[in-house]
């Protein structure tokens, strides 16, 4: 685990108003916190007894059932609710003794209303926490422009308007950009986009994951979504109802190794396929494919294919980038590859495809091998369905990589990725667009 | 209609506007003691609903003078404050009205300040106390902003009722637009009477739409903006 270099350190909120780059992460602990909430007759705990430790600079994400106690885990951290027991810290110091508006200018907090204040431009709500921190206006200004081109905003369009101005989810990423203002150490995040279409969610959980990466903050991060967990955490905290710790683990071990039947039953059956979603193809050693550059002879394909004289070659330009498959079986050497004697190139891959997306394209395309291809779409060689069922067996033996570690191959760009397969769907029987044919 | 005339008539004459009992000096003092009267309410009912709103708790207090100022008629009132306010060798023709209006006042206001407070989506406030703003900021930067509208509407409801309601001051010999009626009625000039009813009539219309241009003017931006978002916004031609 990653232990924080800067453990030990109080957050302070001078600190976090005077050098917001100092610290960029801190650990938050909670040591056997409970809650019962006073008014129940059931005498029934909404938190029991919860552990957890997330290192600084992970994103920690609770989930589990309604009611399971998520939120009120998340609002013991920034002090909106005391716990009756336990302790938390964070930095490795209890948060008890600290003045509650103090702590939680240190800290992020989006929920999943997003809370934007109606009667205050999108400006005047991102810079709430810099304005209470008492930053000078110009610095403010700054910031906000900052934070707003971050989360994928146009200042010069949104400053100035208010949020009923905004749709669903660019509100949401005002949230976050609001939450980060003071470049918090820790953020807390309550079913953040719990309120906008799947679509939307998609991107904005995409948009999370870039800007985590670039910023390391800590995040704890709920939802009541497994597949969301799953593809948002480092760490992943399943809770059940009355408030107990039913697992935590790094997803790839949840998936492999649920701890009970209530974390198999939670995570689904289709737990196989979701750990192919933690893996890209970059991960896999492509098998190697025999190439032939449309309009040499056959032979010189054969020949650099070496022994066992395949089937198939995979014709490509003179620049390298693949155009097609080249039934060569009968073919004679002295035969010019021809470009349209030759079947598409089909299934590409990226390597930052993710395997599930791989396997989904593999069978869609009848067992023919996928073809993987750089970002010039040249290839870089083959993978078949029974590498990717291999690679769910290596998984069982580790936890398996980190999913958002960008995959050899360059960061991972979930755009590219999804639009690769659907590039290929709109040019069916066609070479993919862009790649221009010898002599076609 | 001999008596519109009659009543035009009073009007034109220009010994009515003039001197201690002309219509600017009545309509003055009318505006005085009742700008007075919700002022005192105000500084008294304001404060408490908002804390009682912001808090959460002492709503039943709120609940109960709301009540009481409806059951309790504004007359018994001023009839109560007389023999007070003579026992205490105030001035029995001007605090026993005043009194009697500022505890007209209050309700509307204590409950409008409360209602509007508790109004505000606790969510919002939820978020602003987990940014850090303290319970005096939330309720500052936040709650009263949002709930200015209501506010001045509770302002607008006490300020119309003070204005109608002060006429009864002549009952107790104070001035005010009342005394046109009052003393139209013990000398049988019914002109007179009806002129004075007009301008009661007039006033607390005049102090109706002088509430609804400080309720466009203090209504939080942001609510104007969600208005103008109805029609497809920029919309050639919709103007
Ligand atoms: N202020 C409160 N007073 C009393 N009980 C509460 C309070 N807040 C939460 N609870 C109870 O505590 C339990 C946990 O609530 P919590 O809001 O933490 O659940 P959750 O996991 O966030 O659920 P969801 O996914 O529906 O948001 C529930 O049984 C809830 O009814
Ligand atoms: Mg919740």
């Amino acid at each position: 685990m990653a232990e924080n270099t800067l453990r030990g350190r109080a957050l302070s909120a001078t600190d976090a108003g005077t050098s917001p780059r100092a610290r960029r992460a801190a650990t938050v602990a909670l040591e056997h916190v409970s809650k019962r909430f006073g008014d129940r007759a059931d005498g029934q705990l909404a938190v029991d007894d919860l552990d957890l430790f997330v290192p600084a600079g992970a994103t920690c994400v609770l989930v589990g059932p309604s009611g399971c106690g998520k939120t009120t885990t998340l609002r013991m951290v920034n002090r909106l609710i005391e716990p009756s027991g336990g302790r938390i810290l964070i930095d490795g110091a209890p948060i008890a003794g600290r003045d509650p508006t103090e702590l939680r200018r240190g800290i992020g907090y989006v929920i999943q209303q997003v809370g934007l204040f109606p009667h205050q431009t999108i400006a005047e709500n991102v810079e709430v926490v810099p304005r209470l921190l008492g930053w000078p206006a110009a610095r403010r200004r700054e910031r906000v422009e900052e934070l707003l081109r971050l989360v994928g905003l146009d200042p010069a369009r949104h400053l100035r308007r208010y949020p009923a101005e905004l749709s669903g989810g660019e509100r949401q990423r005002v949230g976050v950009a609001r939450a980060l203002a003071a470049d918090p150490p820790l953020l807390l995040m309550d079913e953040p986009f719990g309120a906008v279409d799947p679509i939307v969610r998609a991107r904005l959980q995409e948009e999370l994951l870039r800007l985590q990466r670039e910023l390391g903050k800590t995040i704890l991060f709920v939802t009541h979504d497994i597949d969301e967990a799953i593809r948002m955490g480092d760490l992943v905290a399943v809770m059940r109802q009355g408030g107990t710790l039913a697992q935590f683990a790094p997803p790839a071990e949840l998936l492999a190794r649920p701890a009970s039947d209530f974390v198999a039953r939670f995570v689904g059956t289709d737990r196989a396929l979701k750990r192919l979603t933690l893996r890209r193809v970059g991960e896999l050693t492509p098998a190697s494919v025999p190439l032939a550059v449309a309009g040499e002879p056959v032979g010189a394909g054969r020949a650099r294919a070496g022994s066992g004289a395949p089937g198939r070659l995979l014709l490509v330009d003179r620049e390298g980038h693949a155009v097609g498959w080249l039934d060569a079986r009968g073919l004679p050497d002295d035969r010019p590859a021809d470009v349209a004697a030759a079947q598409p190139p089909t299934p590409l891959l990226q390597p930052e495809t993710t395997l599930r997306d791989a396997l989904s394209l593999l069978l869609d395309a009848a067992g023919s091998p996928g073809i993987v291809v750089d970002g010039a779409g040249r290839p870089m060689g083959l993978v078949t369905v029974e590498a990717i069922t291999a690679a769910l067996q290596d998984v069982d033996g580790d936890a398996g990589p980190d999913t958002r570690q960008a995959p050899p191959g360059g960061p991972s760009d979930p755009s590219a990725r999804r639009d690769a397969p659907g590039a290929m769907d709109g040019d069916r029987g066609r070479p993919a667009a862009g790649t221009p044919l010898p002599g076609g | 209609m001999e008596l519109l005339a009659q009543v035009l008539a009073w009007f034109g004459d220009p010994a009515h506007w003039q001197g201690t009992d002309g219509i600017p000096t009545r309509v003055l003092e009318h505006v005085e003691a009742s700008g007075l009267s919700v002022l005192v309410a105000a500084t008294l009912a304001l404060p408490l609903g908002l804390a009682v709103g912001h808090t959460g708790r002492g709503a039943f207090l709120v609940g109960s003078i709301a009540n009481l100022g409806r059951a309790l008629p504004s007359f018994a009132l001023l009839l109560m404050l007389i023999p007070i306010a003579v026992n205490l060798r105030l001035d029995f023709s001007t605090w026993p009205i005043l009194g009697a209006m500022v505890l007209l006042a209050i309700p509307p206001m204590l409950t409008n300040a409360y209602a509007g407070i508790r109004a505000v989506d606790r969510d919002l406030v939820e978020a602003a106390r987990g940014m850090g703003l303290s319970g005096l900021q939330v309720l500052l930067r936040l709650e009263l902003p949002l709930a200015t509208p209501v506010i001045v509407t509770g302002a607008r409801l006490a300020a119309v009722q003070v204005v109608a309601t002060y006429t009864l001051g002549a009952v107790a010999g104070g001035g005010g637009l009342g005394r046109y009626i009052y003393d139209g009625f013990a000398t049988q000039d019914t002109a007179r009477m009806v002129a004075g009813a007009t301008l009661v009539a007039l006033l607390a219309i005049a102090t109706d739409v002088a509430f609804g241009g400080v309720a466009r003017l203090t209504a939080p931006r942001g609510a104007t903006a969600r208005r103008s978002l109805a029609p497809p916004a920029g919309e050639p031609g919709a103007a």
